[in-house]
């Protein structure tokens, strides 16, 4: 029934049992459109309640489901996924292990990552991974996954690499430019992190973590050239001035722009709303921007 | 630093950090306490308050620099100061601090000696019987020691967590005041 909405169709169906009309006719089309779409609320539905350990509203979800979809892979993975919020991780990698062998491109291939993770073996996890990635590498959601492995693991330059897959897949995605710049920081490549920030306050007008960055990285940047200026005063050294190193005046002048942008977001905030605290709130917040 | 500290832990913290874990169940949570010694004895910390850090990454540094010094700013006008860290990991069933959340550690036992560290145990929280689910560690002889068990209620049900807001939750819209979280402070008081 294509002019009833899922939700128009639920009240409908409401009204006609409060009522008692037996129009056959739109009940079976009213109830066939809700129907057909209950299934993947099941699914859903199940995946959440094992989040909050409702294991009584995921049985529920997942014996409606194998009733329906008897030998289902989809369904087998949920099985795999119930066994995992069990703590039988060894049970789900059989499940999934299995139905790689009928069906190599089957989504188990993430899921057995996910069950090495959690058995702590995050070597295998990456190494699987990996593997995945090799055959579907333009799953942005499993380079996400691949990029944070490696950083628990602290290896900085391969989660770089799997950000700039990231963003060669979806370069317009100002997420994906944050999340470059912030590992780019911490591994101390303060430079290209500083070029980051700004890509993304360029792709997304005034995103304040991206205004809070390029003032780190400005800062970082114009302490460094300080330092070495002092050391070396009479000529720059060539291995501590990379080519692209900017220039202090331009260093400056960014800073203080992205000061007036943090400025400028929190003091719309307060405009709108001026309660006690939110004043006192921004007073910490200057007091942060002003301090040496 | 004395392995005599003792901790009290308010129960407006130990529901700040509860909510926060809550709120994002399939991530690992971040932040820090903030408290002072007891009046008259320095063998007595008291925790008075949790400042939610992160829930989306937690390994990377530049906002948690930013996040640290305003911290620092909001609790030197309180007269309190950063006494320890809280964490809890992604995987329920992990109990253990990260060698980032322990650098974390390490970094404000440079300004306050008897920081503690607490671990959320995930497998504890329930709706039905809520248990402990806070685990401390202490720092004592370079390592870090469970201790005994710490006390507090629960306000899951009322689904508080809604009311909380971490920096990262700020990060993205201003108008939520991570810092006081006044909201949620006024409902978890009843």
């Amino acid at each position: 029934m294509s002019n009833y909405s899922f939700s128009s169709a639920v009240t409908t169906l409401q009204e006609l049992r409060k009522t008692g009309e037996r129009k056959s006719d739109l009940i079976v089309s009213l109830g066939e459109t809700i129907i057909e779409s209950v299934w993947s609320v099941y699914e859903q539905v199940f995946i959440a309640a094992l989040d909050l350990k409702k294991d009584k509203l995921a049985k529920i979800c997942l014996d409606n489901l194998e009733k329906r979809f008897a030998n289902s892979p989809r369904v087998k993975i949920l099985e795999g996924m119930k066994l995992e919020a069990d703590g039988k991780l060894d049970d789900a990698l059989t499940i999934y292990r299995n139905i790689l062998e009928t069906d190599e491109s089957n989504a188990a291939g993430k899921r057995i990552v996910a069950a090495l993770k959690a058995k702590g073996q995050i070597a295998e996890a990456i190494e699987n991974l990996t593997k995945y990635l090799d055959v579907y590498c333009n799953d942005t959601e499993a380079w996400l996954e691949l990029s944070a492995l490696y950083l628990d693991q602290h290896l900085y330059l391969q989660a770089r690499f799997c950000l700039e897959e990231v963003i060669l897949l979806q370069p317009q995605n100002h997420l994906s430019h944050l999340k470059y710049a912030e590992i780019l920081y911490t591994s101390d490549n303060i430079q290209l992190a500083l070029r980051e920030y700004c890509r993304v306050v360029e792709l997304c007008d005034d995103y304040l973590r991206a205004l809070y960055g390029i003032k780190l990285c400005t800062e970082r940047l114009l302490s460094l050239e300080n330092t070495s200026s002092s050391s070396s005063s009479h000529q720059p050294s060539k291995s501590q001035a990379p080519t692209n190193s900017y220039d202090a005046k331009i260093l400056s002048e960014l800073k203080l722009l992205a000061t007036e942008r943090i400025l400028n977001t929190y003091s719309r905030k307060s405009r709108d709303n001026a309660t006690d605290k939110s004043n006192e709130f921004k007073k910490y917040i200057i007091e942060w921007l002003q301090a040496p | 630093m004395s392995s005599k500290t003792q901790y009290i832990i308010s129960t407006k913290t130990y529901q700040k950090i509860i909510l926060h874990a809550v709120k994002h169940p399939f991530t690992t949570v971040n932040g820090v306490l903030l408290g002072k010694y007891s009046a008259g004895n320095s063998e007595e910390v008291t925790v008075t308050d949790a400042i939610p850090l992160f829930h989306h990454w937690t390994t990377l540094t530049p906002m948690l620099e930013v996040g640290l010094q305003q911290v620092d700013i909001y609790a030197a006008h309180h007269k309190i100061r950063i006494v320890g860290y809280y964490h809890a990991n992604e995987n329920s069933n992990d109990k253990s601090l990260p060698a980032f959340g322990s650098k974390i550690v390490s970094k404000i036992r440079e300004s306050f000696t008897d920081a503690i560290a607490l671990i959320i145990q995930n497998t504890k929280l329930s709706l039905d019987s809520p248990e402990v689910a806070i685990l401390p560690y202490i720092f004592r002889e370079n390592q870090w020691h469970q201790k005994a068990q710490i006390k507090a209620s629960d306000s899951i049900k009322h689904r508080h967590y809604e009311y909380l807001y971490d920096f990262d939750e700020h990060l993205e819209n201003v108008e939520l005041d991570w810092l006081h979280n006044e909201t949620l402070a006024a409902l978890i008081k009843i």
